[in-house]
């Protein structure tokens, strides 16, 4: 019977095996998740299956060396030698031993690390996942099918015969074994619900299957954990703590209240199963799974429509009532009656010409010269200027364009619901198209000058018109509250080509233009009163030596009158006294050589030189006047 | 053993609910359905939203589509103008399912290769329609010359007729989502616009120069001219000065000896203002008294009015 079982384990761990292989292959073919789950299922199982039969070897090993032993001991009458209960007399049973105390902890540790690393390899993998979808497969359906039965069979032996001959370590493989054919078995399912036109259930399922590995890795870890504070009772059967009892429920539902009596009974070491409680639960437990049921149904009734929302009710799929407003809506479960909802009230938006960079938003300073979103789209604008230069020398391949970087934050309302729902695939993607395309035409006949300045306002105001005429003639009932040109401002250009540098150093040129002509002005400002004050002046020094002339020749005339008349009094007393008084008033300030000469024969020379610097010698002192006061 | 009534009831909504998945199947508002009887199709294409009666599968299988309103995205393509320049152009097209039995043929009722088929018409006709116009029909400063609408009309006409009859699509909408130039020409735009804007600089810093260098002329003339204008109206006024001076000075004539011996004394006296050395010798006045010719008379040769 012991070979039996060891030959069955043997299968168990083979099976294990092509079910894992063999739902891997089908799931990449027809890129069912849930598949993908069930084999990383199987791959867990097909350890703990390997580990149960290795341990069933070693235990058929000590029966047969206990067996060996005991013969011998009739054999021999001198039994000195096998007295002894030392180890090394049973080394099997050593081995044994030395494998449940260190190696199938070891192993439990490393089967915790399979599973959480499945766990983090699904919850990345079917997150990436979520955006697409497959096709359904028949033939993945019928591998799928197959691979259950076939799981099933097996497994449902094997369980049977660790039931009947209280083969423990049969267990953990005939368990594994069933949950693989169950898992198949969902994966059928997923691809004939796929078929029948409810896509989306694969996923939804392996989702679940994530959690529940995540549920079976911690189970794995608790038992470690408990395996060390569990009382000991002497001659009781160890549990095998590498045994799943959650894979062992779900691979044998019948044996819900079992396993979980046999978990309570080992846990807490008495018998929890025979309370009255436990077996009212055994009892009813079809009736909670039913009450259960219709509690979800009757949750499917009920609806509630947020603030800001709206919904539509289909019955069968044929639109019934209008409008549902926010509020509590009721309806039959599914596939009945559907309700589906709108965030219309909300306002929604999309950009134009730019994509944000959350990186870039805490930018407290937004210039031309740097760039400020994750990316910008440079827009044709037409160029007057270049039209005027393309004209005059035709023939040559000159594009004539300027290009300008845009940012239009664009938002919206869902005005008519049904439009919008009903008539469109994706309408958001669409508004944002036509939008686009709105934008790309306005741009391709606007002055690059006027629209960076004070056709702004008006550019932004044309947007709006455009873009809500376009979706209504798309029909898709959603109302623009707001076109922005938030940016519009030439382009960075390249390292090399600085284009919104150059834009700004015709603004610089502006200044100084401005600068320049300011400057001249002052000097205008400053030169023509100067010269009125000049010639003001000069006139009026003229004006003052005109009078200073007439006067003086007046009063000269008046003075000549009078000397004229001393003169003739007495002229020679007149000349001569003029002539001294003038003579010593003229040389008083002179420096006189008077020359006396003796001899006529002499010859004199005089140094008339002016002297640079004057010798003390020749300043002239003037005498202090009396009554000049002292300083 | 009897089965419970719980169990009943479960295994009744479990076979209630095969049995309508597989007997009968919903079209929603929003789709259009095909069935087929043993792969060839029966009947026309379901359109009513509602619940629908079907045999079970292999027998018969149903095909939904989305009718509502598709749209899809051309890549961002550079393509070649009349007039030889090059833009790059990405157009988007609208379309839904008019013939679903036809559909349902050609792709086997799936959406991607629809659109996969319908991309290589769109690309093929955008770029026959666009090179039939020039660039400056696409992009011009005058409203009046680009024909955006009418460029698009013409893609789609082109479109509509192949989609619907081989495809079995509505083209509805067609439109040209982005329009640009490739990197070669972006840079040499760049460069343009540069220039012009060097220019530009250039021009206005020039401008200032010449408005200021006019300023400062005007400035300069209106000074220039009112000095002259007063430096005239000075000599006239120092003229008049001189013609009143003179009147004055007819007085003189009345002993012009003496008024010239009295214009010499004020000239000598002017004239030793200065810093001067005189060397005099003794017969000049009043130095003649050196040599003791107290009795030198006042009519002597050295009086300077006689």
């Amino acid at each position: 019977m012991e070979r039996h079982s060891l030959k069955t384990g043997t299968i168990n761990w083979i099976a294990l095996l092509g079910l894992a292989i063999g739902l891997e292959v089908v799931s990449k073919m027809a890129d069912s998740a849930t598949a993908e789950l069930g084999a990383a299922f199987t791959l867990v199982g097909l350890v703990t299956a390997l580990v149960g039969w290795f341990q069933m070897r070693l235990e058929a090993s000590e029966e047969t060396e206990r067996l060996e032993m005991e013969e011998l001991a009739r054999s021999r009458s001198k039994a000195a030698l096998f007295d002894s209960t030392a180890d090394e007399a049973f080394p099997a049973r050593k081995s044994r031993m030395l494998f449940e105390k260190w190696f199938v902890p070891g192993l439990t540790f490393v089967l915790f690390l399979m599973q959480a690393g499945g766990v983090a390899y699904f919850f990345r993998d079917l997150k990436a996942k979520m955006s697409t979808s497959s096709a359904p497969s028949t033939l993945a359906m019928a591998m799928f099918a197959g691979l259950s039965l076939v799981a099933f069979l097996l497994g449902k032996y094997a369980c049977r015969l660790a039931q009947l001959e209280g083969v423990r370590l049969l267990r953990p493989g005939g368990s594994a074994l069933m949950l693989g054919s169950l898992l198949a078995f969902l994966a059928t399912a997923s691809e004939a619900l796929q078929w029948f036109g409810f896509p989306g259930y694969d996923l939804q399922i392996a989702w679940v299957l994530t959690g529940l590995l995540a549920v079976v890795a911690v189970e794995t870890l608790l038992a470690l954990v408990f395996e060390a504070y569990r009382p000991r009772v002497q001659g009781k059967e160890v549990r095998l703590i590498y045994e799943s009892r959650l894979v062992g429920l779900l691979g044998q539902p019948t044996g819900l209240f079992a396993t979980a009596a046999q978990a309570l009974d080992y846990q807490f070491g008495f018998r929890v199963s025979e309370s009255w409680f436990y077996r009212f639960l055994e009892e009813k437990f079809t009736r909670f799974v039913l009450i259960w049921i219709g509690i979800l149904a009757a949750s499917d009734c009920v609806v509630f429509i947020d603030a800001g929302e709206q919904g539509l009710r289909e019955r069968f799929g044929r639109p019934v009532g209008g409008v549902l407003n926010p509020g509590i809506a009721f309806k039959f479960p599914r596939p009945i009656d559907r309700i589906y909802r709108h965030p219309v009230s909300e306002v929604q938006g999309f950009n134009v010409g730019f994509v944000p960079d959350e990186k870039l938003e805490g930018q407290r300073t937004v210039l031309w010269t740097r760039a400020h979103y994750k990316e910008e789209f440079n827009l044709l604008v037409a160029s007057r200027e270049q039209n005027v230069a393309t004209n005059a020398t035709e023939g040559e391949q000159i594009v004539p364009v300027n290009l300008l970087t845009v940012s239009i934050p664009v938002q919206y309302l869902i005005r008519d619901l049904r439009a919008w729902a009903y008539q469109h695939g994706e309408p958001r993607l669409l508004l944002e198209r036509l939008a686009n395309r709105e934008v790309v035409r306005y741009m391709a006949s606007v002055d690059i000058e006027t629209i960076m300045s004070d056709g702004r306002q008006q550019a932004a105001r044309d947007l709006r018109s455009t873009i809500q005429a376009a979706a209504d003639k798309a029909g898709l009932g959603a109302e623009i509250i707001y076109v922005g040109l938030q940016d519009i401002h030439p382009p960075i250009g390249t390292k090399e080509l600085k284009v919104a540098e150059a834009y700004e150093k015709v603004i610089g040129a502006e200044q100084e233009k401005e600068a320049r002509i300011l400057e001249a002005d002052a000097y205008a400002l400053e030169t023509v009163p100067t010269a009125k004050a000049a010639a003001e002046k000069t006139l009026n020094d003229s004006r003052s030596v005109s009078k200073q002339k007439v006067a003086e020749a007046s009063g000269r005339a008046t003075q000549f009158a009078s000397q004229l008349q001393a003169f003739r009094t007495a002229p020679g007393v007149f000349t001569a006294r003029n002539h001294l008084e003038t003579f010593a008033r003229a040389s008083a300030g002179s420096r006189k050589i008077v020359i006396l000469p003796t001899n006529t024969q002499d010859v004199l020379l005089f140094n008339l030189e002016d002297k640079i610097r004057q010798d003390l010698l020749d300043v002239t002192i003037e005498p202090v006047k009396k009554d000049e006061p002292k300083k | 053993m009897k089965p419970r009534t719980p169990t009943l009831i479960i295994g009744g909504l479990l076979l209630a609910i095969f049995l309508f998945l597989l007997f009968a199947f919903q079209v929603r508002t929003t789709e259009v359905a095909v069935v087929t009887t043993f792969g060839s199709i029966s009947g026309a294409p379901k359109t009513e939203p509602g619940l629908y009666l079907r045999l079970p599968y292999p027998i018969q299988n149903v095909y939904k589509f989305d009718r509502r309103l598709q749209n899809f995205e051309r890549k961002y393509e550079q393509t070649l103008t009349r007039d030889k320049k090059s833009p790059i152009l990405s157009v988007f097209v609208g379309w839904r399912i008019a013939d679903a039995d036809l559909f349902l043929k050609r792709f086997s009722g799936d959406i991607l290769r629809a659109e996969a088929s319908l991309e290589s018409v769109v690309r093929n006709i955008q770029n026959s329609v666009i090179g039939r116009h020039d660039f400056s029909e696409l992009i011009a400063p005058d409203p009046s010359q680009v024909k955006f609408e009418q460029i698009e009309k013409e893609m789609k006409d082109a479109m509509a007729v192949t989609a619907l009859k081989e495809y079995g699509i509505a083209i509805e909408i067609v439109g040209i989502k982005q329009l640009g130039l490739p990197e070669s020409q972006t840079a040499k735009v760049f460069e343009r616009m540069k220039a012009e804007r060097e220019r530009l600089s250039k021009k206005f810093i020039a401008e200032g120069t010449a408005e200021a260098m006019r300023i400062r002329s005007e400035a300069e003339l209106q000074r220039d001219t009112t000095l002259a204008e007063a430096r005239r109206k000075a000599l006239v006024l120092r003229g008049e000065a001189e013609a009143k001076a003179t009147e004055f000075y007819k007085v003189l004539n009345q002993d012009e000896s003496l008024a010239r011996f009295l214009i010499s004394l004020n000239s000598l006296e002017a004239s030793l203002k200065d810093r001067s050395t005189l060397i005099l010798d003794e017969k000049t006045a009043p130095l003649n008294l050196l040599r003791g010719d107290a009795a030198a008379t006042p009519a002597g040769s050295t009086n300077p009015g006689r």
